[in-house]
Order: structure tokens, then C-alpha cells, then sequence
């Protein structure tokens, strides 16, 4: 639906309509929540504000940007001003606004420090397509990965949630979080990169020395 | 272009918003690099993994009562 129908819809109260649009954007809402609030109750709680802001304020919008991204931007005002008054269970790490600019995508160690070969991987990381496609997307491999995505700094976690989860282009996500497109592709980077390494210590945890016993080798089932 | 430098263009590479000179050192150095070939194809898995995931849905109860929001906003209006 585009945005002018979407807003026809709600502006003239239809009901099913209205719910069809909860129900579309009910993932990103609640993914976006989630990072700011302690727990799901809450979550939802920010989500059902989101909407009655929304409502009220929908003679504001103008329909210049999309309606989802419009949204996105209620509900993090919503969530974010929730979160200071919520502050005890809030990780104060994941509202830092900017990481460290040398911060590296893979640890600097699988790396050649000097040498003819310096820069150049140390060994070749794991081929992942002999990892079964049952494997990857396993419940266990998804709570792999989203447990990673939880741990993430908020601006990190909003642009992969947006990006990756969610689905939506560069351009919709830099206004939908008011943030620079180089701003956008440095924070999805450092988040993606996170997320690949959980899932390389997962997938392919480094050998151990025999002498170490195979066991510490076997990743957790928890 | 060495295996670290390129690591850090992933994302962009991936994007297609390398600017060229930089595209063409990072598909130059593709060619003969199985260990930057092997970290590109599981920055793609990745993403993939990412996009496969169920997303959350609302409760019962919040669903209802944003619908009952949304009826007293209509009448009230």
C-alpha cells in the first residue's frame, strides 16, 4: 500500500485497515523497542504509545517520507524517553552514541604484523558453504545470531535491525534515524562484523591443541 | 590492497557504493585472495542468517488494545 492510501485508510477510521498496519509494522516496532526498554511488557507497552501518538499526530504528516519511516521516528522518541525513566535495567554501554573510530572488522591477530605477507590473513577463515543450509538457519544458529544483535551497541543494533533484519534501504534508514549515509554504512559494518564473528565462533570454533581435549571444541547448546 | 585494508570495505563492496578505483582494487585482489573470497561469503551468509529471522509479533492483548486506542480516536475525532 502506499503511503497516500495507508493514510486514507486511517484518516477515514476503517478499522481492518488500521489493523493491517499494525500487523505490518509490528516486527521493526517491537525489534526497535526491545533495544531500549528492559523487557518485552514494556516493549509493547511503547509500541501500543507509538500508535495513539501517531494517530494523534497524523494531521502533521504530510506524507514527504514514508509512513513506516515516519513511525520509526515516534517510537524511538517514545522508547528512548521510556528508557531514561526506566534507567535501572537500561545497559548504559548501549546508549553510548559513537564507538571508537579504530575499532576492526576481524581481530587485527588473524593477521601478518609484518613480513612479506603482512596484512594478509594468517590463515584462511572457514568456507561456509559446506556448513548445511539446515544448520544455518537453525533455531540455534538464529539465537546465535540474535543474542549477538542484543549485545550491540543501540545505534549499531538500529541500523542492522533496519538494515538486515527488516530489510529497508540505505536511504530509508539514514532518515529514518537522522544520520549521515557514511554514518549508516560505518555503524552497519561494525555490527555486521560482531555478528559474523559470533557466528564464526559458532560455526567454526578455532581448533583447539589436542592436548586441550576436543570437548572445549563443541559449541554450547544454550 | 592488503586482507585487512579490504575487510573494512565489505560492507560497501557488498552495497555497491565503492567508488570505482576502489572497486577495481578490491576485485583485483579478489582474484587471487581464497581467504578475502571466504570472508565475503560469510559476510553474506551473515546477512542472510539476519534476514531469515521471524520477526516479533505483538500480543493479543497489545493488538487489542491499540484497536481500541484507534476506535476511541476515531469517534473521537
Amino acid at each position: 500500500m502506499t503511503a497516500s492510501l495507508e493514510l486514507e485508510a486511517l484518516r477515514t477510521g476503517d478499522q481492518d485497515a488500521f489493523r493491517e498496519l499494525v500487523e505490518q509494522h509490528q516486527s521493526v516496532l517491537l525489534r526497535l523497542a526491545v533495544t531500549y526498554v528492559p523487557n518485552r511488557a514494556v516493549a509493547e507497552e511503547v509500541v501500543q504509545e507509538t500508535w495513539l501518538a501517531a494517530l494523534r499526530g497524523l494531521h502533521g504528516f504530510e506524507g514527504r517520507a514514508s509512513l513506516r519511516t515516519w513511525l520509526v521516528r515516534i517510537l524511538l522518541n517514545v522508547a528512548r524517553r521510556r528508557a531514561g525513566t526506566e534507567a535501572r535495567t537500561v545497559p548504559f554501554s548501549g546508549l553510548a552514541p559513537s564507538q571508537s573510530v579504530e575499532e576492526s572488522a576481524v581481530d587485527p591477530a588473524r593477521f601478518f604484523r609484518q613480513g612479506p605477507n603482512a596484512g594478509h590473513w594468517t590463515s584462511i577463515p572457514d568456507d561456509w558453504a559446506h556448513v548445511p543450509e539446515t544448520r544455518l538457519l537453525s533455531a540455534e544458529t538464529q539465537q546465535v545470531v540474535s543474542r549477538s544483535v542484543d549485545r550491540l551497541p543501540a545505534s549499531q543494533r538500529e541500523v542492522i535491525t533496519l538494515r538486515d533484519l527488516e530489510g529497508w534501504s540505505a536511504a530509508e534508514v539514514t532518515q529514518a534515524l537522522s544520520i549521515t549515509d557514511g554514518n549508516q554504512r560505518v555503524l552497519l559494518h561494525r555490527a555486521r562484523a560482531k555478528v559474523r564473528k559470533a557466528l564464526e565462533d559458532y560455526l567454526s570454533p578455532p581448533t583447539t591443541d589436542p592436548l586441550d581435549g576436543a570437548a572445549d571444541a563443541t559449541p554450547s547448546a544454550n | 590492497m592488503t586482507c585487512a585494508e579490504l575487510v573494512e570495505r565489505v560492507t560497501d563492496y557488498l552495497d555497491g557504493v565503492l567508488p570505482t578505483a576502489e572497486l577495481e582494487r578490491v576485485r583485483r585482489h579478489l582474484l587471487t585472495c581464497d581467504g578475502c573470497q571466504a570472508h565475503i561469503q560469510q559476510m553474506r551468509t551473515t546477512v542472510r542468517i539476519l534476514e531469515a529471522a521471524p520477526g516479533p509479533r505483538l500480543s493479543r492483548e497489545t493488538e487489542a488494545r491499540i484497536l481500541a486506542d484507534f476506535r476511541q480516536w476515531a469517534q473521537d475525532r
